[in-house]
């Protein structure tokens, strides 16, 4: 019993919903207005491989970063991707004898549709994720450095699409004729301020409330006039409950744990804006009695 | 008309309340929310205190809330007269990139047609709103025929039974033993489309049948969900 129309529509969905390894360059086409179901992820997810400096020195680090640009209304996730969605992640590759360190995400905003019960982590707009390259001191060969770097994600907005993307860059060795300078310094800039700081630059005081309901860190955080957290993977089975307000001049962060979570070890990401500036900080606190 | 009849047998103090939960484990701040076509998707500021925890949803060891909802040709299903049996709740929408793996090539392909052999009762819900990705019955019963589905894909259009539940995303899983408590709750597996973690592969549902079967306790009995959102309605 065959049943054609049905076939169809499914196969419309499978094109949307990212056979992603997309062979074929999407085409020039449609704005993300046309209708959902045809969308691509390569038409709303653009990926470009940027380099804070315009050549390598031996043996002093670069940043490569992955800077994504997408399209207005979607987003993709960050490395938590929160209740829904998938973390996006890229893959850098540098010559032979260059060290690689960790991708860095920058912090997330919060993403709920109207209705729905899942909170989601993520960006939207643009976005860097960042790696720091370093050479080895003595470099053997003179030629252009080839980077590239591989990027898979999720794009969503009322629906998802799988996508990934790859890009690549050449830059020279550096050299007493032509030294590295720094490129894309604003952009950089910006980056590093939306990377999450080291938890002392909070100026945060916190407190341990245990009893046999569970244990409660109470955060007070100066200078804040909204408190977001961003929950690690993988840890929000413990975490029950969460409180966080801001009010002009005075912030508070409340994290719930379950009894049995000792002793308890509160991570995340903290968001705290203060007038304008919105600037994360890498939670990092283990219950003390 | 599909209906969904919502029997609150085991519900009490959960009820209506859970319409409006976010989970135990988010602050129901209402900053972001998707934007409409044509604005940019940066988080609303918001500067109001925030309400604390939400009312949990039903809890491992507790007892399942009941429902009664109609399959895509208009039979009803009643979960409590299924007691006695073992049952996989299986949250769907067939739009959704998690969903169309797991059962195009992913393990939800054969993994309801191997426990179903064995007794256990497993239903699709599909908990999306009338318009949304994935809901309506023309592509609940294409998919159904692309994937070969022989259970029950059962329509929670108003989202009552999903709430109820808790359920945050597709696939969302549930099993309930023969006594009608709820002994795993969450993600299928450790592999969401597919990408196998360093230590290997995990069937979180499979476990816990096996346990059943076995008469053991489930070790694993709760892990976070992944996927795509439930596309309930706007309130």
């Amino acid at each position: 019993m065959s049943r054609p129309a049905a076939t169809a529509s499914l196969a419309l969905l499978a094109l949307a919903a990212g056979s992603a390894p997309s062979a074929a360059q999407a085409p020039a086409g449609p704005a993300p207005a046309a209708r959902p179901s045809q969308q691509k992820a390569a038409d709303l997810v653009k990926v470009e491989l940027v380099a804070d400096a315009t050549g390598v020195s031996p043996g002093k680090p670069i940043t490569l970063a992955m800077k994504f640009t997408i399209a207005t209304g979607w987003h993709i996730y960050w490395e938590n991707p929160g209740e829904a969605g998938l973390a996006t992640e890229v893959a850098f590759a540098a010559p032979a004898g260059y060290e690689i360190g960790p991708v860095r995400y920058p912090g997330p905003d919060r993403f709920q549709t109207p209705g729905e019960t899942a909170a989601s982590f993520g960006y939207a707009g643009s976005a860097l994720l960042s790696s720091s390259v370093t050479g080895p001191r003595a470099a053997s060969a003179a030629g252009p450095l080839r980077f590239s770097a591989e990027a898979t994600y999720l794009v969503c907005r009322d629906m998802c699409i799988r996508g990934q993307g790859k890009a690549s860059l050449e830059l020279p060795l550096a050299s007493r004729a032509q030294p590295a300078r720094p490129a894309n310094a604003a952009l950089f800039r910006r980056h590093r301020a939306e990377l999450p700081r080291r938890q002392a630059e909070l100026g945060a005081t916190p407190r341990w409330e245990r009893d046999a309901r569970g244990v409660r860190l109470v955060l007070a955080i100066k200078r804040a006039d909204r408190v977001e957290y961003f929950p690690p993977t993988g840890e929000d089975l413990n975490l029950v409950g969460q409180k966080s307000a801001g009010a002009s001049g005075k912030g508070e962060l409340q994290l719930d744990y379950k009894p049995g979570f000792k002793p308890a070890h509160a991570r995340g990401v903290v968001a705290v804006t203060d007038g304008a500036e919105r600037r994360f900080y890498a939670l990092d606190l283990e219950e003390k009695p | 008309m599909i209906r969904a009849t919502h029997l609150p047998l085991y519900l009490s103090s959960l009820s209506l309340s859970l319409a409006l939960a976010c989970g135990g484990s988010q602050s129901d701040e209402p900053t972001a929310t998707a934007p409409a076509p044509g604005e940019s998707a940066a988080a609303v500021p918001a500067t109001a205190q925030t309400a604390g925890a939400t009312a949990p949803a039903p809890q491992t060891g507790t007892p399942a809330p009941d429902f009664t909802l109609a399959d895509l040709d208009g039979k009803q299903v009643q979960l409590s007269s299924l007691k006695g049996k073992t049952v996989v709740l299986e949250w769907f929408n067939p739009g959704c990139p998690f969903v169309r793996y797991s059962h195009g090539e992913g393990p939800l392909k054969d993994l309801a047609k191997k426990h179903t052999a064995d007794g256990v009762v497993w239903l699709a819900i599909n908990s999306g709103s009338e318009g949304k990705q994935g809901a309506g019955a023309e592509m609940n019963r294409a998919a159904r025929q692309d994937w070969s589905i022989d259970y029950p894909i059962l329509i929670d259009a108003n989202g009552q039974v999903g709430k109820a539940y808790d359920a945050k995303t597709t696939p969302h899983m549930f099993v309930i033993d023969g006594n009608g408590q709820i002994v795993y709750r969450g993600a299928l597996d450790n592999a969401p489309l597919g990408k196998v973690p360093a230590d290997g592969q995990v069937n979180y549902v499979e476990n816990a049948l096996a346990s059943l079967a076995a008469g053991k306790p489930v070790e694993v009995a709760e892990t976070k969900s992944y996927g795509c959102s439930v596309k309930y309605g706007s309130l």
